[in-house]
């Protein structure tokens, strides 16, 4: 089984998803033979060498764990968490990957990203992200003292806030053109993202082609989502607290 | 025997030891600690089960002890009147929380251990009372907060004890 997840900004500000995905990574994801986390598992990151803050301590440690289990987990920056590096590889044993990734299975094809890239309608934002995924911009930011990232990080997550509230919708979806010209370039593969927060099983049809298109769900406080993939397959599947029969 | 009283009647179920033994020790460990008096049967679905065992009324989750392995590869099955462990989407997460079958629930057996495929670990059987269950599955449900199905009068566990 294959697992996807995205979209869990967890932070110290979210207690109860962050439980949640202690509970995923050492319980029901070690049922899976890989895990893929396709952006924002956290909130923010302001580098590889704040891995000694308590909360990112607990996050690598419960990685490392599963990673060592034989779980295999790889990962893909969000729009938050830009600056995971090769510390953070190491330490959890997290394979980190480039957007977008084509995963091929035995049975199938897939092709994934976190999602943003595509939302190209949002000028302002494709802006901000051209400067943030630029290495010099990185190395520059990443050579400052953790406590001064950590106000331009808080700075940042403010600005970003600020201007999701003055937006009816705070999340800008895909292009649609740019989106079947992603299909297209990758050989129609099933496309699975999040950043959007508005989960959802798209069909498109490109070329004549139909093509599937799952977006991952965002977690909150008492609820997150994964997609199963079981070989023939995806479905969606709850990560909740609740006992269930 | 294990002997719940209700504020509907009494219960009586008969755990099998034999088959499921972890989960019956669980169970019981549970019944001596104390911690099911008070508790409320709080997910209530007439053609399905009733759940129980982990909140006290007003909906408050207790606290448990460490969960337990998924026994349910034991080939006991989900037939109206037997008793299972519920859980989370974790198979070996099963701790204080229970349901009575009230119709044979087949797609809750174990299948493979793996997935979806593990099932609910069915530990024990009522033997005395189950008209008491009809009358709980009958209740009228709501919803409260986040959580669906819950009865609207509180259907309580007021005592549970080994006889």
């Amino acid at each position: 089984m294959i697992f996807f997840i995205s979209d869990l900004h967890l932070s110290p500000r979210s207690p109860g998803a962050t439980r949640l995905f202690l509970q995923f990574l050492n319980g029901r994801a070690r049922q899976a033979d890989e895990l893929f986390i396709l952006g924002d598992l956290f909130e923010t990151w302001i580098g590889d060498d704040d891995a000694a803050d308590t909360f990112n301590a607990e996050i690598i440690s419960a990685l490392r764990a599963a990673s060592d289990s034989g779980l295999h987990i790889s990962a893909m920056h969000g729009n938050r968490d830009f600056l995971l590096g090769t510390g953070f590889s190491t330490a959890t044993g997290v394979r980190l990957l480039t957007d977008p990734y084509t995963l091929s299975t035995a049975e199938w094809q897939f092709v994934l990203s976190h999602g943003d890239a595509l939302c190209l309608d949002d000028t302002a934002y494709i802006a901000f992200r051209a400067q943030v995924r630029n290495p010099q911009w990185q190395a520059t930011l990443l050579a400052k003292p953790l406590a001064e990232r950590r106000a331009i990080a808080a700075h940042m997550r403010g600005v970003s806030e600020s201007s999701q509230l003055s937006k009816e919708n705070p999340y800008t979806d895909l292009q649609p053109a740019a989106t079947d010209d992603f299909l297209r370039e990758h050989g129609y593969a099933t496309f699975i993202h999040g950043h959007t927060h508005q989960p959802a099983k798209h069909d498109h049809i490109v070329d004549g082609i139909h093509v599937e298109r799952w977006v991952l769900a965002d977690w909150h406080e008492d609820r997150g989502e994964c997609l199963v993939w079981d070989g023939e397959a995806l479905s969606r599947e709850a990560i909740t607290f609740e006992n269930r029969p | 025997m294990i002997k719940l009283t209700t504020n509907h009647g009494v219960i009586g179920i008969e755990l099998n030891a034999e088959k499921a033994p972890k989960s019956a020790a669980n169970f019981i460990a549970y019944v001596e600690a104390g911690h099911y008096n008070n508790t409320i049967f709080h997910r209530v679905i007439k053609n399905f089960m009733v759940q129980g065992g982990g909140m006290e009324p007003g909906m408050n989750q207790k606290p448990c002890q460490a969960p337990i392995e998924n026994e349910a590869a034991n080939g006991l099955k989900n037939k109206r009147g037997t008793v299972a462990m519920a859980r989370t989407n974790d198979p070996h997460s099963a701790t204080a929380q229970f349901f009575i079958n009230t119709v044979d629930n087949d797609f809750l057996d174990y299948k493979a251990s793996s997935g979806q495929g593990w099932g609910y670990c069915v530990f024990g059987e009522v033997v005395e009372g189950m008209d008491v269950v009809d009358a709980i599955r009958a209740v009228k449900t709501g919803n409260k907060g986040l959580h669906q199905d819950v009865p609207a009068e509180d259907v309580i566990i007021e005592k549970a004890e080994i006889v």
